[in-house]
């Protein structure tokens, strides 16, 4: 358990947002970097970048000097699929802004809008480790749920980036997939790719109302645009193995970037996500059947992914979109170590891996 | 009749003092005819003793033995020591570096009732059809076969009380069963374990029948508590008054025939309760509707066991602690709905840590709270020492004093009381059942394994032999899956 819970001073430390000259010393340092574990490291930090990290980094005369006394520090941790901001209560309807039921707005749908920096559950979570977060608006109606959001705990704004993917969902929970079959889901999403393409190439035509009808909404196929152009990933909610096959053969022939989450069968075809370089977000701990899209669901899922060669993120609900306790990530991450994950590959499901591809990685 | 409910031992107390009434009871008329319905036929796997040495022992009553032996013979609890002597033919494990522990019970889970897949065929763990439907019973709808228990047994998980949902204010009988492999669920069901009775404070009930003729307020939730028990206490006298006249008439039936009340199966459930047979197992959020349930639980003279869920037991831990009611909590889980709202890390502690001084016939008792660790998750339920771990973690940040030994009572002296069983499980003490847990390291690590899991003495568990790793019928013909 010490491992992921001692590392709050890091996570403080990137939640403040007045200028600050920081020293720490005598800390196990997790770089998530080049340098992997640092024992026994200093870090300075000057306004509120790391500018050094190693044993013989010393101190400015104004750092404000903190005695980390053998303790782990990592970089602030970040949930890649949250619904942060945007629940206050699950069970309360009117405190719950992370889907929208309107037929008009699906892939177009921009959850940013809906995010409360003042919600109680953003310092909750800062204090339990998260630093970063990316709101996933869950898919209520059709494939596509909208756009994501990155949100930065420490920030008294919350919203950092917009607009950093699209959402989807394919398999038995898809609403695409109640109209008989989950194939069904998957034409839909083949048939808006392939509108959106046709759209971008025939906008002025389609604006004049000189060309055919499209099933979406044109401000959708908009949405899907940075998508089919490789600007912004694709995420897909998505468990059973035959449905992830599928949206790999559908992303490689649009030439999309991909991103899974839940993808609890996903180790049947781990060498398949590995070649297509696919970011996989697994919650570790939810191994039971508890549908028949996941009746290979293991605790082993990360493990087997990883020694693939497969890039993970971790979070601790792919069902829902967690917020209340968002930060169990960092207990998904020990259960997936307890299970083979390598403790470097578990925290950079937490740091690195998701910062890169939600496009975070140069800060 | 004046109830103990103030003494240490309040259940057990009340329990042994009930039984002058057990005559009285419906149940008991019955049972001098026939056999207890659905009753335990449960037979523990074939077992040789079993030494097992060089362990760090946590008792599970809060007491710890390094480098401790535990031996298992025929089924039960032989000798804990740090040198014991063992027969000859005894099968010996050196477990240096590794814990052992009780097997842990959770006091609250839905596995059987609602299995995976969590498809609509086999929801089967609320009757949401009458916010009284206290004569259904949980055992009825537990199917054997679901892939969740083994599950649980690899986390170390031995005995299970497996609740009604939480839609109606009398959700019916819940039932304690042994993690084990079987048919049916009497081939689970752990002997002698008493019945609860699950009830429902707050806002399930209220969402559920709202709209279907009440209750619709926390209001009518309590009206219709009472006027349930008021209901039952009339039953019980109507089948006090048969039994009477009955011994009046020399035991000719026939003589009082006219007399003999019709049977009803929801008030045969209720009336156990007064009787003191039933064990009320209450689901329960806040602290004010707690207060409000010890209040009804005085006013018609009956005992809670367990308020469960108890996200604000904090707020009432002294009143919990004086009535002798445990509560089971998670560590963290907050927020899904209101009354779960006002989580803190401290819950588990703070009510473990209660104590209330009474004097009592110019006696003085010290009460001490009553902890326990619940799942009420398929998931939670695989790594409760995980969330015990939590728990203990939250309340030395906070200035307590707790260490493994004493968070381990959470998961097993605790449930093992609440549920009625601590005379049975719950601690490895000698003569008790042999439910045993063999871990990795120390079990409050995330990374720690259940390696080998004991249930009367008997291995059922072996994290390194795929032989001795169960799998329900559900999961065969799955070829493509390795572990779960």
């Amino acid at each position: 358990m010490k491992r992921f819970t001692l590392t709050a001073l890091a996570l403080t430390l990137s939640s403040v947002v007045a200028a600050d000259n920081i020293f720490i010393q005598n800390a196990m340092v997790h770089t998530i970097g080049d340098k992997g574990l640092l024992p026994n490291a200093n870090i300075l930090i000057r306004d509120n970048k790391i500018v050094a990290v190693g044993s013989d980094v010393k101190a400015d005369a104004d750092s404000r000097v903190i005695n980390a006394d053998g303790r782990f520090v990592t970089p602030g941790l970040m949930n890649a699929h949250t619904g942060l901001g945007t629940i206050e209560i699950e069970a309360i309807d009117d405190t719950v802004d992370i889907a929208t039921d309107n037929e008009d707005f699906g892939a177009h749908f921009d959850v940013s809008d809906a995010i409360n920096p003042n919600s109680p559950l953003i310092d909750y979570n800062r204090m339990m480790g998260l630093t970063r977060a990316v709101v996933t608006p869950a898919v209520s109606h059709g494939v596509f749920g909208g756009r994501s959001t990155v949100i930065h705990l420490g920030d008294s704004e919350l919203v950092d980036l917009t607009g950093v993917a699209v959402v989807a969902r394919l398999g038995e929970s898809a609403p695409g997939a109640s109209e008989g079959s989950r194939a069904t889901a998957l034409m839909m999403m083949r048939e808006a790719f392939e509108d959106a393409r046709d759209y971008a190439q025939n906008k002025s035509a389609y604006l004049r109302g000189d060309h055919r009808d499209y099933r979406l909404p044109y401000r959708d196929l908009e949405a899907l645009l940075p998508v089919l152009n490789g600007k912004v990933p694709l995420v897909v909610s998505v468990d059973r193995a035959v449905d992830i096959r599928a949206v790999l053969k559908l992303a490689k022939n649009f030439g999309i970037r991909l991103i899974l989450v839940g993808a609890s069968e996903g180790h049947l075809l781990a060498k398949e996500l590995a070649d297509a370089n696919v970011l996989t977000i697994l919650a570790p701990m939810e191994n039971t059947p508890s549908s028949f899209d996941t009746l290979y669901a293991t605790l082993e899922n990360a493990a087997k992914l990883h020694a693939a060669g497969v890039k993970l993120a971790l979070t601790s609900n792919a069902g829902d979109s967690p917020s209340h306790n968002a930060h169990l990530a960092r207990q998904g991450a020990g259960n997936a170590v307890a299970y083979g994950l390598p403790v470097e590959a578990a925290l950079a499901g937490l740091t690195r891996n998701p910062a890169e591809a939600f496009g975070l990685g140069e800060r | 009749m004046m109830r103990p409910w103030w003494q240490p031992t309040a259940i057990a107390a009340a329990l042994a003092l009930l039984c002058v009434s057990c005559a009285d009871s419906p149940d008991s008329s019955k049972t001098a005819e026939q056999a207890e319905p659905f009753a335990s036929q449960y037979q523990p796997l074939a077992s040789s003793p079993t030494l097992i040495k060089n362990a760090t022992l946590l008792l599970g009553n809060g007491e710890r033995l390094d480098n401790g032996q535990l031996l298992l013979v025929d089924g039960k609890i032989k000798a804990v020591g740090t040198s014991v002597d063992a027969p000859e033919n005894a099968t010996v494990i050196d477990a240096s570096g590794k814990w052992v522990t009780p097997g842990i019970i959770d006091a609250h889970s839905h596995l059987g009732v609602y299995p995976s897949p969590g498809i609509e065929s086999s929801e089967d763990g609320n009757e949401m059809v009458n916010p009284d439907t206290a004569y259904a019973w949980a055992e009825h709808a537990i199917w054997p076969q679901d892939p969740q228990f083994p599950l649980a047994l690899a986390g170390g998980v031995t005995t299970l009380h497996v609740l009604p949902g939480s839609a109606n204010l009398f959700g019916g009988r819940s039932v304690t069963i042994k993690n084990v492999p079987a048919r049916s669920v009497m081939e689970m069901k752990f002997p002698d374990a008493p019945h609860g009775l699950k009830m429902a404070c707050g806002e399930n009930p209220k969402r559920v029948y709202g709209n279907k003729g009440g209750p619709m307020t926390r209001m009518g939730n309590v009206a219709g508590y009472r006027k349930s028990w008021i209901e039952a206490q009339r039953y019980r006298n109507e089948w006090k008054e048969y039994q009477d006249a009955l011994a009046a008439a020399g035991g000719d039936e026939s003589a009082v025939a006219d007399k003999k009340p019709e049977r009803d199966l929801r008030l045969d459930t209720l009336a156990a309760v007064l009787d003191g047979k039933i064990l009320i197992q209450n689901h329960c959020y806040r602290a004010e509707e707690m207060a409000i349930m010890i209040e009804i639980a005085k006013e018609f003279d009956f005992e809670i066991s367990m308020f469960h869920h108890a996200v604000e037991a904090y707020k009432v831990a002294d009143l919990l602690a004086e009535n002798q009611i445990c509560a089971a909590m998670w560590a963290d889980w907050w927020g899904f709905k209101h009354e779960a709202y006002d989580m803190i890390f401290e819950n588990i502690p703070f009510v473990d840590k209660a104590s209330v001084t009474k004097t009592i016939d110019g006696e003085t008792v010290e009460l001490k709270g009553c902890a326990v660790v619940h799942s009420d998750s398929a998931l939670g339920i695989q790594r409760l020492n995980q969330e015990a771990a939590k728990a203990m973690a939250a309340g030395n940040r906070a200035g307590l004093n707790i260490d493994e030994a004493h968070a381990m009572r959470w998961l097993t002296e605790n449930p093992a009381k609440a549920i009625g069983i601590a005379d049975k499980v719950g601690t490895l003490t000698v003569g008790k059942n042999a439910d045993v847990v063999i871990w990795d390291r120390n079990p409050f690590s995330v990374y720690a394994h259940a390696d080998k899991v004991f249930i009367d003495g008997a291995l059922m568990y072996d994290r390194f032999d795929p032989a001795k790793q169960p799998r329900t019928d559900f999961d065969l013909g799955l070829t493509a899956g390795g572990m779960r």
